[in-house]
């Protein structure tokens, strides 16, 4: 196996051909999938914590999630944990573009269900941003097949490209879909809403593909 | 039935403990040293490692507040964290990028622990701990400029590439000291340790009472040699690594200076504290774009 | 039984299977120590929990004064 893979995300146990998706396991994947899938199953029995709010001059309410909407919520974080999980595994740049886009619709999605204005405001700017950012990841993709006309990050190890540009382009991208540091502002606001194990899974699939995303840009 | 997994099995108890101790220990001698500074006589250094065996004997309950078991597992997955780092790290040598995500997840453990107790004093520390996310930037750039250094990212081959060319502290000053405000902002009582802030009761450990505080505090013990462990391993090398006598003196050291530190300086708000660690992320951004674009 | 008790229980079972699957089976060193690593806390304080005091209150479990 190519030495920039194994130099990077430690040892190579093989890959998966599954059709035109062409999975690899690493010890760095292999560990970060379990840690995906695992968690995917705590929310799954988790059930919501009722957020306590303190009244003036009265005794202090629980704010409960109703079952509604806690099955949306619930089966959003679920399809996130699932989505995270493959895209740890995904040997493919434009199948990791894609869950990348499909994690930022079940982000928005596990916050759609609240009822509650500041959530809605911060999940619609978040919303836009990762739609905005679809724009240099899709791009950055697209440009790396055009200059080397492959995908696979398997082949794109095997020989030094220079791909400085699009790299940054790809890297844009994906800080605007996960929406780190600098579009924190409408994430974090998000993550005000009740229900935590939901909540939980934004942060722990933003934070597993930014990590994965470092991974990718070092190898290919 | 082999006997050479129960040797393992032992072996991995065997180094964990060990872990715990001295970074226990460490923990300790931290707050005396800030004791000392402050002009108290501070508690005796073996007081974290009485903490933990106390609190282990000490009832808990659920609040009605706490989201199950998320609330209970998000204790245990703090030592599964730790655990596992130290195996990937100090036994097995593997990939910087694993010990990194490992070191993430500590994150979600401090966001989970106080979003799952649904008390508003544990929300608002997980909310921080979101915040100074803005300091694992500075980690990702720490591990590109390490990167195109060395070739390598796994530690063994980070180690070698030190035998030949001398500890990467001398070569890449800056990414040491962005990987040092990190452990600066892990460390109790610094100017970045927004998420334990005492305005806050107790951050994200708030509702984590008893024996799941017990469970916290022994991952805290073990991660604090992590990663003092990694810092030593990839910015000063073989020098101290290879002697394990060395790298205690190592971590003493360091643990000294990060006390030092701790209490000269005032505890930040979290905007400032966010703010500094934006700048010294932008920084690390820039000496990495400048290493790729000049070679 | 409170449901700290009974979690604790489900830790200890979970705990004590898990050691038993890598003393028996695992042959390979790092799943050998990931698994101490996975199965070590369940198994801390499934222990723990049993170390908890008999509770002279009438209803064990309820602390009381947490704010209600």
């Amino acid at each position: 196996m190519s030495l920039n893979i194994t130099s990077i995300a430690g040892k190579f146990y093989g890959y998966i051909p599954f059709g035109d998706i062409v999975l690899y396991v690493t010890e760095f994947s292999a560990i970060s999938f379990i840690v995906a899938i695992f968690f995917t199953l705590v929310v799954y029995f988790t059930k919501p914590e009722k957020q306590l709010e303190s009244q003036i001059g009265g005794f202090d309410t629980l704010n409960y999630v109703s079952l509604e909407e806690l099955k949306i919520r619930r089966l959003m974080a679920i399809l996130c944990g699932i989505c995270t999980a493959f895209a740890m595994l995904t040997g493919d740049l434009f199948n990791y573009a894609l869950f990348l886009a499909l994690i930022g619709i079940t982000n928005i999605g596990i916050v759609a269900a609240v009822k509650k204005e500041w959530v809605l405001n911060a999940a619609y700017y978040y919303g836009l941003i990762a739609m905005i950012s679809t724009l240099p990841l899709f791009g950055g993709a697209a440009l790396i097949l055009a200059k080397t006309g492959t995908l696979s990050i398997l082949e794109l190890a095997k020989k030094p490209y220079d791909l400085l540009f699009q790299k940054i382009l790809y890297a844009a991208g994906v800080v605007g879909e996960t929406g780190v540091a600098p579009f924190y502002a409408a994430k974090a606001e998000m993550f005000r809403a009740p229900g935590a194990p939901y909540i939980l899974m934004i942060h722990l699939s933003s934070l597993l593909i930014v990590i994965r995303t470092a991974e990718i840009l070092l190898t290919i | 039935m082999e006997l050479s997994s129960i040797k393992y099995v032992i072996d991995a108890l065997a180094y964990s403990l060990y872990a715990f101790l001295v970074g226990g220990l460490l923990l300790g001698l931290h707050r005396k040293i800030v004791a000392r500074i402050q002009g108290r006589p501070g508690p005796p250094v073996i007081q974290y490692i009485l903490h933990t065996i106390k609190f282990y004997f000490k009832e808990i309950t659920f609040p009605i507040t706490a989201g199950n078991p998320l609330y209970l597992f998000i204790a245990l997955m703090s030592i599964m964290v730790w655990m596992s780092a130290l195996y990937l790290g100090v036994v097995f040598n593997t990939s910087l990028l694993i010990l990194m995500g490992l070191y993430v997840l500590q994150k979600i453990v401090e966001h989970g622990c106080g979003l799952s107790s649904g008390s508003p004093y544990g929300k608002l520390g997980g909310v921080r701990s979101v915040f100074s996310a803005a300091a694992e930037i500075p980690l990702f750039t720490v591990i590109g400029t390490i990167y195109l250094l060395t070739k390598s990212l796994i530690i063994e081959d980070i180690i070698r590439y030190q035998e030949i060319h001398g500890p990467i502290i001398f070569q890449l000053p800056f990414a040491a000291f962005a990987f040092f405000v990190l452990l600066l902002s892990k460390a109790p009582n610094s100017p970045f340790a927004i998420v334990k802030d005492k305005s806050i009761v107790s951050g994200y450990m708030t509702e984590h009472f008893g024996l799941l505080e017990s469970l916290i505090m022994i991952a805290d013990g073990i991660a604090w040699f992590v990663l003092l462990w990694i810092f030593i391993a990839v910015f000063i090398g073989p020098l101290l690594v290879s002697d394990p006598l060395l790298t205690l003196v190592g971590m003493v050291v360091l643990t000294f200076l990060i006390s030092l530190l701790c209490a000269l300086t005032p505890l930040l708000t979290p905007n400032h504290s966010v703010m500094i660690q934006i700048i010294i992320s932008v920084l690390a951004l820039v000496d990495l774009l400048r290493r790729i674009i000049v070679g | 039984m409170t449901p700290e008790r009974k979690s604790g229980i489900v830790a200890l079972i979970v705990g004590v299977l898990g050691f038993l699957y890598l003393i028996l089976y695992s042959g390979d060193p790092l799943v050998a120590y990931l698994g101490t690593a996975l199965f070590t806390p369940f198994l801390l304080y499934g222990i723990g929990v049993m170390f908890i005091p008999k509770s002279r209150r009438k209803k064990e479990g309820l602390l009381p004064f947490r704010g209600w």
